[in-house]
């Protein structure tokens, strides 16, 4: 997007507003309004392109975020925007952030059509505790289960993408996804499409780490192979046991993530839902389940009392004839 | 040619006389309605959803899934329940209710998916879940299927009404004996789909407050659609018998009275099956303790508000045959199911954030949908006037 | 008429509507909690009634005190037996109401009705000045109560005032301690007083811990007789203090104010006051006889006056740890062995667990966050040996001291030059900073024998044997390149590493700067 079309665009949006916006929509991000993002095509591409190889993965890879280590300088969201083409700021406003008052920081924010990734910050005994916020790429995803036309594939690699040349825009996995992750571009009338972190699929498979991990200035993201960053995270924990607490939030939760997570705090207090071992989409397939066996089960039945009744009724017309 | 369209279309009118036969105030009401909602769908087709509604990445889903899908088909499901009773357990005497039910049925279906497609960011693709891309784990796959065939069915068992009116006896026959079998597949494909819808909703268990979240949802969503469904059939009979009295040709007052009665017999019973099944929930998952929250008073102004008093108001004018109070308190029932999609769907969803991150509808979201009503209506009495529906 | 009842409905209903919405997002109240109230007690007793019908009473204890004291002409210690009962040599049981089963609830709550009007209702005959002495609930279960809660603060009675109770009393230990002899039959004579056998309190009467085989048969007694910390020390101080007061002499405190006071006093304020005397050894040298180490020389003084209680290491009696837990562990020492009581990391009560505790204070923790102690299982012989001497001397060592000519004054950082300027590290002060935090600990002090250990706190793989040959010890760079190893993924980039290890050492060592990125590197201005 050029600069001149991009004023174009931001016009509309505006003079839209005018005509039939409440207020709230002025103080939301400008990632909000972002359209047309390529970087989940571009994966989704790739990972087709892969799928024709037939390259073997032996395990998936992870990446562990180290709570207490991030120092909330934001460059993996810049990185993220830089790599995904999102519309970006200088890195310095990014870096700004973080002694500025007012500052973005202080509403919790979530991932946005062109924000893939975001860190929020909150409080534990009024020191600022960082954390890093985007798709945590579920071993068993609730949108990939949500989407009516199979729009997810999870990858070997343990990337969860997206294809949008398939995406309906009914925003299901929006509401199936815990984490809040999916984001939609509402701002396009004609080809909106799901926005996510591809946990850098296309990086990731050319022998390179994700953008932000790549970026992190303060060693809070180390990526690798699952097993080994679960290994790398008790490590971690069993050193300082005080400071850290005894559990890797990624590990269990819905059934396994591809980021694991560890902290000083409890993760219900940063902003993470407590999730138990289940993967959600085990919730919906019993019920899937039984719909099958009602319906295959219960129709016989029905259809046998439908023919019942319409010999019945032509036994009765039958025997009104004789009459 | 014209002939035919002044004797079909017309009702043996000329367009003049026709126009100003339906100049009312009413009428007008409904042209301005529908004059605001077409600007509404025009504007979300040319600027998009984030212009036209509230919608955002936190509420994905607003006013017009609560509203036009999950209240909409529950409302739509007198075409399931009388079907049943009429065709398949030969509840004769009831037949008078099957034509209408079936007809609401129909353009509930219809509407719902017309409406749905604002919603769906691209709606041109919709077929796609038909036949292109099958998302086979999907509780969303299994309800756009059903939608699909459950609206062949309502066609197939509405046909005979249609084909009467064309004339063509031929056609007529074929479907009306087709009608059986469509009827016994409707209440299969309805009973599954009212329950997905509830389904739905299953993906969210950390998203909705513990007291609407249960695995019980699909069969909360079936049963609740069952008396909304019986809830719909009176308050249609009543009203179509007011406004198309000379439709009829033999009306029986104390008949149909006593039918009502007996309908409200029906809907008594369901509703405890449904306040039963409530407790058995609450004491499952524990969750008596969350009553005395705000989220809990709500939660019984639901459940007790608008469940158990208008059953205990429902037994009481069934003992007394206030026939009057039966039909007053269907409305309330139906209130009660409405409230209850919008709870599970938009106050329990996101239970967590403050009021003031919430979702409200735009003028444009709501303008739509009672527009999308408005229609519903207008055709309504569009077929009524012209084939044979009521009699 | 139907019309209008049906207008009502919908109205009402509306009202519901909205009353329900408001109150969905309306924050409840939480009660207040008072930590230091003016000798005001909050009777609930939750542990009896559970939720309570009427909220709770917050009774003016002190208030009570006075007018009875000016009503029955008394002075203010003679009147506690109007309310509290007697035992029979004399001392007060702090109950109220007098002798009610205060197991069931009925009982006790008529039992406080009948006796607060009682003597209310007295006081009214007489035409003095009383409480509520008609029925209704809320003249005293009042609505405020509700929303405010009372709890007093823990009362530590610490080295200073035992101290001084030993002082007072002529080192007359019977007056406070006892022992509890199970084996006798005559519960009479069970409790007595015996030189040489006084503990804490806490190790009988404080309910809620878990005890060893031997103590639990006592502690079981002190439960049935409902014995806790804190009625054991009320029935103990205030009888003491009251009856004192009575005959005229000097005496403690006997308000709740006085002794809660939430003033607690740190183990620097009890440097200089003397530890209880109880025979115990000045220095010890232990030395376990079939044990393989050797035995290490203990200075128990210095202990002594580093801690505030003697329970943080003799955790259930003051007995030597070898008494309970034997070399390989049996029921007596909770089946925890010698070895373990000894060196376990994550006891609070083991050598090694409480020294590694002092590791994660203040200023040692900014190096051991990234250095954690040696657990036996790796250890090798030259740590071993830092404790385990065979000597029982302990042994002499000096301070560190920084060779001058070998240590850079400043380091200065530029690999960030496109986007920052230099940053300049004081390498000298640094370490300068460290060696005087190592010196002022005398357990940092014993454990760091060279200058180096100070060294290895950032270069920290300096004693890899690769690295350990060379002269000099390894610089950042030689390990973490300035842009990601891909063939090292869980090693952090250079830029990592610095933030990683400065600022996770300020951030343990709780110094103040830098608060902001700008403090170490300037942006460049271009």
């Amino acid at each position: 997007m050029n600069r001149r079309e991009f004023f174009k665009r931001s016009l509309t949006i505006a003079g839209s507003l005018l005509i039939a916006r409440n207020s709230n929509a002025s103080d939301q991000p400008l990632s909000v309004y972002s359209t047309q993002n390529k970087a989940n095509k571009k994966n989704w591409e790739k990972f087709e392109e892969l799928k024709k190889t037939n390259s073997q993965i032996d395990e998936s890879y992870a990446v562990l975020v180290d709570i207490t280590k991030c120092i909330g300088c934001r460059r993996c969201e810049w990185a993220c925007n830089e790599w995904n083409k999102n519309p970006n700021r200088p890195v310095k406003e990014f870096e700004a952030s973080k002694d500025e008052k007012p500052s973005v920081f202080d509403r919790v924010r979530r991932t946005h059509a062109g924000e893939f990734t975001v860190v929020n910050r909150f409080h534990s005994k009024n020191k600022p505790v960082y954390v890093k916020k985007q798709c945590m790429h579920c071993a068993e995803a609730a949108c990939l289960n949500a989407c009516f036309v199979d729009a997810f594939k999870k990858t070997p690699q343990g990337a969860v993408l997206y294809n949008p040349s398939l995406c309906v825009g009914c925003r299901y996995c929006m509401i199936a996804c815990p984490f809040d992750i999916p984001a939609y571009e509402y701002y396009n009338a004609l080809t909106p499409q799901i926005t996510k972190c591809t946990m850098c699929f296309d990086r990731v498979t050319d022998g390179k780490v994700p953008a932000c991990v790549e970026s992190c200035t303060s060693d809070a993201l180390i990526f690798g192979k699952r097993s080994e960053m679960l290994k790398l995270a008790y490590n971690t924990i069993n050193k300082n046991p005080e400071r850290y607490i005894n559990h890797v939030y990624g590990e269990h939760e819905a059934g396994g993530t591809n980021w694991l997570y560890i902290s000083q705090i409890p993760f219900e207090k940063l902003g993470f839902p407590e999730l138990d071992k289940t993967p959600i989409p085990a919730h919906s397939k019993s019920f899937l389940f039984t719909v099958k066996v009602l319906e295959v089960v219960a129709a016989a039945p029905l259809v046998w009392g439908a023919y019942y009744m319409i010999s019945k009724n032509r036994s009765k017309k039958e025997g009104k004839k004789d009459e | 040619m014209s002939n035919w369209f002044n004797e079909k279309i017309l009702l043996g009118m000329n367009c003049r006389e026709y126009i100003s036969k339906h100049a009312t105030l009413l009428n007008f009401m409904a042209l301005i309605i529908l004059c605001f909602s077409f600007y509404a769908m025009a504007y979300r087709l040319i600027y998009g959803l984030g212009p036209a509604t509230n919608l955002s990445d936190t509420y994905p889903w607003g006013f017009w899934i609560s509203f036009d899908i999950l209240a909409g088909i529950a409302l739509a499901a007198p075409g399931l329940t009388v079907g049943t009773v009429v065709y398949l357990f030969g509840a004769k005497d009831y037949k008078h209710f099957a034509r209408p039910a079936i007809l609401s049925s129909l353009l509930g279906y219809i509407f719902a998916v017309f409406a749905l497609m604002f919603d769906l960011g691209r709606y041109y693709r919709v077929f796609y879940v038909i036949g292109w891309s099958w998302g086979l784990n999907s509780i969303l796959f299994l309800i756009a299927w059903h939608f699909f065939l459950y609206i062949i069915i309502c066609l197939i068992e509405w046909f005979p009404a249609f084909f009467e009116w064309l004339g063509i006896e031929k056609a007529k026959n074929f479907f009306s004996k087709l009608g059986i079998w469509a009827t016994v597949f409707g209440v299969i494909i309805a009973g599954g789909h009212q329950s997905a819808l509830g389904g739905l909703f299953l993906v969210a268990p950390t998203k909705i407050h513990p007291l609407w979240y249960s695995a019980l949802l699909p069969l909360f969503f079936l049963v609740s659609a069952l008396f909304a469904g019986i809830s719909m059939v009176i308050i249609e009979s009543t009203i179509s018998h007011k406004v198309f009295r000379d439709q009829l040709k033999t009306f029986d007052r104390a008949d149909f009275d006593n039918k009502t009665l007996g309908l409200a017999k029906a809907l008594v019973i369901i509703l405890f099956v449904y306040l039963i099944l409530k407790v058995l929930d609450l004491t499952h998952y524990n969750n008596w303790h969350y009553l005395k929250s705000e989220y809990g008073y709500w939660y019984l102004l639901e459940v007790v508000g608008f469940v158990l008093a208008p059953a205990l108001v429902l037994i009481n004018s069934v003992k007394n045959k206030k026939v009057k109070l039966v039909r007053f308190t269907t409305f309330w029932v139906v209130t009660g199911v409405i409230l209850n999609r919008f709870n599970v769907s938009l106050i329990a969803y996101n239970w967590y954030i403050p009021l003031q991150e919430k979702y409200y509808p735009t003028w444009m979201e709501i303008a739509l949908s009672l527009g999308v009503v408005t229609l519903i209506v207008l055709f309504y009495r569009f077929i009524v006037r012209r084939m044979s529906i009521l009699s | 008429m139907k019309r209008s009842i049906f207008i009502i409905i919908v109205f009402v209903l509306s009202g519901l509507i909205l009353v329900q919405a408001r109150n969905i997002y309306s924050v409840k109240e939480k009660p207040q909690t008072i930590k230091s109230p003016a000798n005001k007690i909050s009777i609930a007793h939750k542990e009896v009634f559970g939720s309570l019908e009427y909220g709770r009473v917050i009774f003016e204890h002190q208030k009570h005190i006075d007018s009875l004291s000016k009503v029955l002409k008394k002075s203010d210690s003679s009147i506690c037996s109007e309310c509290h009962s007697q035992n029979k040599y004399g001392d007060f049981i702090f109950d109220f109401p007098k002798d009610v089963d205060r197991k069931n609830p009925e009982s006790l709550k008529n039992a406080y009705h009948k006796e607060c009007l009682k003597c209310h209702q007295k006081l009214n005959i007489q035409k003095q000045k009383s409480g509520p002495t008609i029925l209704s609930c809320r003249d005293c279960h009042k609505k405020d109560y509700e929303k405010t809660e009372i709890k007093y603060s823990v009362f530590e009675f610490d080295f200073a005032l035992h101290d001084k109770h030993v002082k007072k009393h002529n080192k007359d230990c019977s007056l406070c301690h006892h022992i509890y002899d199970v084996e006798e039959k005559n519960k009479e004579l069970a409790l007595f007083y015996e030189k040489g056998t006084e503990q804490s309190c806490h190790y009988c009467h404080d309910l809620n811990q878990k005890r060893g085989p031997e103590l639990s048969k006592i502690v079981k007694i002190a439960k049935e007789r409902d014995l806790n910390m804190e009625r054991a020390c009320h029935t103990l101080c205030l009888n003491c203090h009251l009856s004192n007061k009575e005959q005229g002499k000097q005496a403690g405190p006997v308000v709740c104010s006085k002794c809660h006071t939430e003033k607690y006093k740190t183990v620097e304020d009890l440097k200089d006051i003397p530890r209880p005397e109880r025979e115990q050894p000045q220095k010890a040298f232990i030395n376990i006889e079939d044990a393989k180490m050797k035995g290490v020389a203990f200075d128990h003084s210095f202990h002594e006056k580093n801690n505030k209680t003697c329970r943080e290491c003799h955790h259930e009696t003051l007995r030597a740890c070898k008494d309970c837990h034997t070399v390989k562990g049996d029921e007596k020492g909770g089946f925890v062995n010698l070895l373990t009581a000894y060196h376990s990391l994550n006891s609070k009560n083991s050598c090694q667990g409480c020294h590694r505790t002092a590791m994660n204070k203040n200023d040692c923790y900014g190096c051991h966050y990234f250095i954690s102690p040696v657990t036996t299982e790796i250890a090798n012989k030259e740590v071993c040996k830092r404790c385990h001497t065979g000597k029982k001397e302990i042994e002499k060592v000096s301070l560190l001291t920084i060779p001058s000519e070998r240590v850079k004054k400043a380091v200065v950082i530029k690999h960030i030059e496109k986007e920052f300027e230099a940053t300049k590290m004081p390498h000298y002060k640094m370490i300068q900073k460290l060696t005087d935090v190592s010196n002022q600990s005398k357990l940092a002090t014993y454990f760091h024998r060279d200058i180096t250990t100070i060294c290895r706190g950032c270069h920290h793989k300096s004693k890899q044997d690769a690295e350990a040959k060379k002269d000099n010890p390894p610089i950042c760079v030689s390990c973490h390149s300035v842009s990601f190893d891909s063939n090292a993924l869980g090693r952090p980039r250079l830029e990592s590493a610095y933030h990683t290890m400065c600022i996770k050492c300020h951030e343990n060592m709780k110094l103040e700067k830098p608060k902001k990125c700008t403090e170490c590197h300037e942006r460049k201005k271009n």
